[in-house]
């Protein structure tokens, strides 16, 4: 493509931007619109995603060794445990630790001699899926009295991950439709507006193309607009929103692990113009499709 | 000859039959009057030339071109071979006068400096050197045809098509406008026009093609309007 054409493209693109600057903000206006309903969803979605990880991470089985084990053993079994590849973390809690750890009301009048418990291991896993499994490998080792694993709760946690990923992805696929449904509809109403300067374009020997172009750079200036404006509304009403959460809820640690509005901003900034320029640009190109037929 | 329809019939899809083996050529440097009352068939021809139209049946042949097989991507080139007139002007509104014109060079990707040296030729021919700045939309009607015509002869086409150029015109700008027609003719290109302006056809005694009911009822050498 000669420069000449490509500046004369990026010019007639500016141009009638600015020309036509209603139909521009009405256009502006919808990519805005739909990209903030977009920015929530994406950041909706990755917060489930890092909330639901955080509480999958913390999920942990205890290991009861038996009461008779020598304490070398039990050493021994700890090293067993961690070479299991499933195992993430192992870490030995004494009888002793495990004694100071009940209420006090419980061990009022006794002393470590009358100690009931026995030593055991926290483990944590690598892949939640494999937990179950894992913990069933634990099992056989000889000494390992119980293994207390909540196969319920583990189940839970991992459907409604699965589920919450699937209804994100969903909406954000609604989302997306609707949103190139709008947009090229919109795009269109500008483009029926020069139905006229197309068919001028077409009798003075204008290829496809030429006309295509200056519409599709015209997509791809609402779209770094409407994206610019949507990201300032999301990033900012995102910090606003995740420290009031943050403030509100304090002592749940589940919350510390949403995700900062510093670590959200490049992915907002990359998906808004990759989500803007592609819909302006495709929205033009059907738009202008249905015209140049003459 | 450089315009040639043999037995050309065109149906529209609404089942009118504006063309009925229609047969004329034109020669090189002629200057044709197609004339003939509304609904007469006059601008199906015009339409045909610009392959706005295919025909139902019959052949056309433009500089030895059978167009009617130009597949459709090939269309703009064809097209830039045509000068093209219509009686709405049919110009860009936003642009200036220097820039209507010019884009019809910008088109097939003319370099500036041809541009910056063509267009104020043609609008000197034209008579409006002095108002290239201006948007087309302060023209008056006759200056705004006249922008149309320098549009349409910059890229030298063999081919000049006018569909009632006069047609929204006062009498005395239509005459400078047939005045320039026929200048340009005089430069060797070829004219068609389509009209229903007895007087020009009658002043201008060139080569009149008749056309009633879609047939060709009369095609007369230095004719006049009503024969």
């Amino acid at each position: 493509m000669r420069l000449t054409k490509v500046r004369y493209f990026i010019k007639e693109g500016c141009r009638s931007f600015f020309v036509n600057w209603t139909m521009s903000l009405a256009c502006v206006t919808i990519v805005t619109a739909c990209l903030v309903v977009f920015g929530i969803f994406l950041s909706l979605s990755m917060n489930v995603s890092q909330i639901t990880n955080y509480t999958r991470s913390e999920y942990e089985i205890r290991v009861i060794i038996s009461p008779e084990t020598t304490e070398r053993r039990v050493k021994e079994i700890g090293r067993e445990i961690e070479v299991i590849e499933n195992v993430a973390n192992c870490t030995l809690v004494t009888r002793a630790e495990r004694f100071s750890e009940l209420p006090e009301n419980v061990i009022a009048g006794l002393d470590l001699s009358d100690n009931p418990l026995s030593d055991s291991f926290v483990v944590t896993f690598k892949n939640l899926e494999m937990a179950a499994q894992t913990a069933d490998e634990i099992s056989e080792i000889p000494e390992v009295r119980q293994t207390t694993q909540s196969k319920e709760t583990l189940d839970k946690v991992n459907t409604l991950f699965n589920k919450v990923t699937a209804g994100v992805i969903a909406l954000i696929a609604i989302m997306i439709l609707i949103s190139v449904f709008i947009i090229s509809n919109t795009i269109k109403l500008t483009v029926f507006a020069r139905k006229r300067d197309i068919n001028i374009m077409k009798f003075v020997g204008a290829t496809d193309w030429f006309i295509r172009w200056p519409f599709i750079i015209e997509g791809m200036v609402i779209g770094v607009i409407g994206a610019a404006f949507a990201f300032l509304a999301v990033w900012y009403g995102y910090g606003y929103v995740a420290a009031g959460i943050g403030a509100v809820f304090t002592n749940f640690n589940v919350f510390a692990a949403l995700v900062s509005a510093e670590a959200i901003m490049p992915i907002l900034i990359s998906s808004f113009l990759g989500f803007g320029i592609l819909i302006g640009a495709v929205g033009s190109i059907i738009s202008v499709r249905r015209h140049l037929h003459v | 000859m450089l315009i040639l329809f043999t037995n050309v019939t065109k149906i529209f899809d609404n089942g009118t039959e504006a063309l009925k083996e229609v047969s004329f050529y034109v020669e090189r440097g002629e200057f044709v009057f197609v004339i003939g009352s509304s609904g007469a068939g006059k601008s199906t021809i015009t339409k045909l030339i610009m392959r706005e139209e295919l025909p139902t049946e019959g052949g056309i042949l433009i500089n030895n071109t059978d167009i009617t097989k130009i597949p459709r991507s090939e269309l703009p080139y064809y097209r830039r071979k045509l000068g093209v007139v219509f009686q709405d002007f049919r110009l860009l509104p936003g642009k200036t006068v220097f820039e209507n014109v010019a884009f019809a060079l910008q088109v097939i990707g003319a370099p500036k400096r041809e541009v910056r040296r063509k267009v104020p030729a043609v609008l000197n021919l034209v008579g409006l050197a002095h108002k290239a700045k201006v948007r087309v939309t302060e023209l008056s009607g006759g200056e705004q045809q006249r922008v149309s015509l320098a549009r349409a002869i910059i890229n030298n086409p063999p081919v000049l098509l006018c569909d009632e150029p006069t047609g929204n015109l006062d009498p005395v700008t239509a005459l400078e406008i047939m005045q320039i027609l026929n200048q340009i003719n005089k430069s060797g290109t070829t004219i068609l026009l389509v009209t229903h302006a007895s007087d020009i056809v009658d002043m201008m005694k060139k080569r009149v093609i008749e056309i009633q009911d879609g047939i060709i009822v009369r095609d007369q050498k230095q004719g006049v309007y009503s024969a």
